[in-house]
């Protein structure tokens, strides 16, 4: 039943979702400044993008450990799928046929394709698992997550990895009970490019572990038959096949392969700390707090999404408790798992909170398929307040749906492109969150706001102190045209014209050199989101302007 | 449900605040959304803030995190850096509150209202301090040739820092030194010299003060001339939080003389951050005379030490 063929008009409506979120993503990219890792990621990008020149110019001595390890260098702290598309993306989209003006447009694509492909994929599943409404509404509450939204715009790994957690789970419970090869093969590769994509796919497999424990468990305990064979062959094309892709897939893994996947595990597993403000203090290092990672969901996360995955979940544990059919067990189980192996390494205090709400976004399909069983709940308790009206049914469709998904939209939009500085009405909003002491803004790609002030003010040929941007994202701007192309970027305060400040409590001192070297405390410019300061501009007095 | 009772069916009413939730939750988004002043009602507030800000009364904003859009709509002359990078409130005769959303300043809530005024999203009020110190020097005021003079001092021998009005300003970012200004004393190359400048405390809040970097091995001394004592010396010290706030470095030691008098000495450590201390000069109250602070710190390597003291009545 799992594996059933989808309704074609099922398939148009997911397509055509993914579609719309796609053309929204790409029309609102360009206000969006550049992340600091978009900086980093065009940089390996570019070189990946060499090595397609030289595989057209020599062909299989490309592949050869000389020009792996040159080309491939830069691409090692995390592996090589995603660049690889921007890199092509680029290639193809902007140099070849022109289809994007702006370079940084050609290298978001792919990251914007991921987040599209992971709406389809949450209607499919959703609709398959709870019917057509629920599906779509499990689809657009992802869609509409402000901070969702936000990364979903980004030449970044983090909504590509939810994304691949997503396909990937879908495809296993599909492969879960049978042993058709080519979805089991399917369900492989896919891993393996999940492991290419991120290294939140190490948990993967002991999701699988956990999930196929859980179901094992409920089965005994509830009397079912039990679902395919003891250990599905998914689970083993996972452990196999992925492994196998993944080194396909990554050059850098070609030559001394124990040594470099050691490394890159060694990399993530003791990564710095960077610094993170959270309730009024700034954590640098352990212990980080416990509540993290629950507090960061409630603030950012539309609550009327929360209450319906609450009511989802409580939904699903009663179908547990009672004895249902072994498919929405199975299902459900895995959206269950999906959500706490997701949140499991924020339970240590050792794990660090330098990157936000993004460590834990691969949660996030998860919980909006369990929001789905909420509102399919919702919608079947109250249209049975009305037995005998016989629109009750379609009208209370259309008002929790319109009810649930309207307000995340509004706040979605509202929240470009400041979105690392959104929070939800439940802290009061962008200021009842400054006023708490939550993390304003970090990444430095507030400069894209400020942009339009900086061509305005700088005169010819200055430096701008461009602070938390990473030169490669100024770059990217520049070359963009966002930036004017006479102004450099600098990170030398003093000799710079006008100077950058994003606002971090740690960061702060930044702002007080700026203050004692061009001697005034008055920003020039400021990005404001809300009625809060997220970034603000320094001229040199002494500076003329353009 | 037909069958059920009433009461349980009155119960089933509830999943109506699940739509319900939806549409609070939107209507408290556009309000929160537009709750606090744009930049605009910031310019708008100019007029009434000059009326009631006075010279050496510093303007205090509420909530904290909207002191920058004050700072770019009000400028300069509202927020001079002596007044905004205060070492603390103690000297401060009054404060000018501007207040947004009914927040007021934490550290103030106890400061009698001497007037309050509405103007528009905002709510001014002059607040009083209830006991001020009164300050008769404030040594970061004075640092400059003719009223400072600077020597490293070792092993009874002195070697004069000069002072240079047009030296080259530079900082070093996020993870480099604090900025070092034009005017200073130097003394020798790179960061041995004597000057103002403005360092993050434990808070990261601005703290202007005076930057004092022992040497290696002797010590700094700072001479200040025709200081008027009172009965104390108020003071705080501190390195960059953001850069010393691991507490490996070695203790600095800060003492105070004048002539054979001595008023005694602190020893900062890394970890405390910007963090106060008295010394009495109660021995020399009331008279004009030289000032002695000597720096020293065993090992004297990135001891990036700035200090702030006034002499109080």
């Amino acid at each position: 039943m799992k594996s059933a063929r989808f309704e074609r008009r099922d398939l148009a409506l997911a397509a055509a979702l993914a579609l719309a979120y796609l053309v929204v993503l790409v029309s609102s990219t360009k206000t969006l400044g550049y992340m600091r890792d978009e900086g980093f990621y065009v940089f390996c990008a570019r070189s990946l993008e060499a090595w397609f020149e030289r595989i057209d110019a020599q062909g299989f001595a490309a592949f050869g450990r000389d020009s792996i390890d040159r080309y491939f260098d830069p691409v090692h702290e995390h592996p090589a799928l995603m660049k690889l598309l921007f890199a092509a993306s680029h290639r193809l989209f902007h140099e070849r046929f022109h289809l994007f003006s702006e370079s940084g447009d050609a290298y978001r694509l792919p990251g914007m394709l991921m987040a599209s492909l992971a709406v389809g994929v949450l209607y499919l599943w959703g609709t398959q698992a709870m019917g057509r409404a629920a599906g779509a509404v499990a689809a657009l509450s992802f869609a509409c997550m402000p901070r969702v939204f936000f990364h979903a715009h980004l030449a970044c790994l983090d909504v590509a990895v939810a994304a691949l957690w997503l396909v990937t789970s879908f495809l296993y419970l599909r492969a879960f009970d049978g042993r058709r090869w080519a979805a089991l093969l399917a369900v492989g590769v896919l891993y393996g490019l999940f492991l290419n994509t991120k290294h939140n796919a190490w948990m993967f497999p002991f999701a699988l572990v956990l999930h196929l424990g859980l179901v094992r468990l409920l089965e005994r305990w509830r009397k079912l038959p039990r679902s395919g064979p003891l250990v599905p062959w998914a689970l083993v094309a996972v452990v196999v096949i992925g492994p196998v892709v993944l080194f396909l897939t990554w050059p850098w893994l070609w030559f001394d392969t124990g040594e470099r996947v050691l490394a890159w595990f060694k990399f993530h597993l003791g990564h710095d700390y960077y610094n993170m403000e959270f309730l009024g203090q700034t954590y640098w290092k352990p212990p980080m707090p416990h509540l993290y990672a629950w507090v960061m969901t409630l603030a950012t996360v539309p609550l009327v999404t929360l209450v319906l995955a609450a009511i989802g979940l409580f939904d699903t544990l009663r179908a547990f408790r009672r004895a249902v059919d072994s498919s929405r067990l199975v299902g459900d189980a895995l959206w269950l798992v999906g959500i706490a192996v997701s949140y499991a390494p924020w339970w240590s205090s050792d794990t660090p909170i330098f990157g936000g709400t993004k460590h834990w976004l691969t949660a996030y399909p998860f919980v909006c398929l369990l929001a789905g069983r909420g509102f399919a709940l919702s919608v079947a308790r109250s249209s049975a307040l009305w037995p005998d009206r016989p629109h009750a049914k379609p009208l209370a469709t259309a008002v929790v749906a319109t009810t649930s998904v309207v307000g995340p939209l509004v706040m979605a939009l509202h929240a470009h492109p400041y979105g690392l500085s959104f929070y939800a009405p439940l802290v009061g909003g962008a200021s009842g969150a400054a006023s708490l002491g939550l993390n304003r803004t970090f990444w430095g790609y507030t400069t894209g706001v400020l942009a339009p002030a900086i061509n305005e003010r700088a005169p010819p040929r200055a430096s701008v102190y461009v602070h938390d941007t990473a030169l490669q994202s100024w770059e990217l701007m520049r070359a963009d045209g966002r930036i004017r192309e006479d102004l450099s970027g600098t990170l030398a305060i003093q000799s710079s014209k006008l100077a950058l400040y994003h606002h971090e409590p740690h960061m702060r001192r930044v702002e007080f050199e700026t203050w004692v070297l061009y001697g005034t405390v008055a920003p020039v410019a400021m990005g404001v989101y809300d009625g809060v300061p997220i970034a603000w501009l320094y001229a040199r007095p002494d500076a003329p302007t353009e | 449900m037909a069958d059920w009772p009433a009461r349980v069916r009155r119960l089933h009413y509830l999943w109506l605040l699940v739509p319900a939730l939806g549409l609070l939750e939107l209507g408290l988004h556009v309000a929160f959304a537009r709750r606090a002043p744009g930049m605009d009602a910031w310019r708008a507030l100019a007029g009434a803030a000059a009326a009631l800000k006075r010279p050496g009364e510093p303007v205090v904003v509420a909530p904290e995190w909207a002191e920058p859009l004050a700072r770019l709509a009000l400028g300069d002359r509202f927020f001079p850096l002596a007044e905004l990078a205060r070492a603390d409130d103690r000297s401060v005769p009054r404060v000018l509150e501007i207040a947004e959303l009914g927040a007021r300043a934490p550290g103030l809530r106890a400061w009698p209202v001497v007037s309050e005024t509405r103007q528009g999203p905002f709510v001014l009020r002059v607040l009083q301090n209830p006991t001020p110190l009164r300050a008769r020097y404030r040594f970061v005021e004075h640092v400059r040739s003719g009223e400072l003079s600077v020597a490293l001092v070792r092993d009874g021998s002195e070697k004069s820092c000069d002072y240079t009005d047009h030296a080259r300003a530079t900082a070093g970012g996020l993870h480099g030194q604090v900025a070092a200004p034009s005017e200073r004393f130097q003394c020798g190359g790179g960061d041995l010299f004597v000057g103002v400048t403005v360092i993050d405390d434990q808070g990261y809040r601005p703290r202007r003060c005076i930057w004092a970097h022992p040497p290696a091995e002797g010590a700094l001394r700072l001479r200040f001339s025709a200081v008027p004592l009172g009965t104390r010396l108020h003071g705080f010290a501190g390195l960059s939080y953001f850069l010393f706030r691991d507490g490996v470095g070695s203790p600095i030691t800060l003492a105070a003389a004048s002539g054979p008098t001595r008023f005694g000495s602190v020893v900062h450590r890394d970890a405390t951050g910007f963090s106060g201390f008295e010394l009495s000069t109660a021995a020399l109250a009331g008279q004009t005379t030289d000032l002695d602070f000597e720096i020293r710190a065993e090992g004297g390597f990135r001891r990036d030490f700035c200090f702030a003291v006034e002499a109080v009545e």
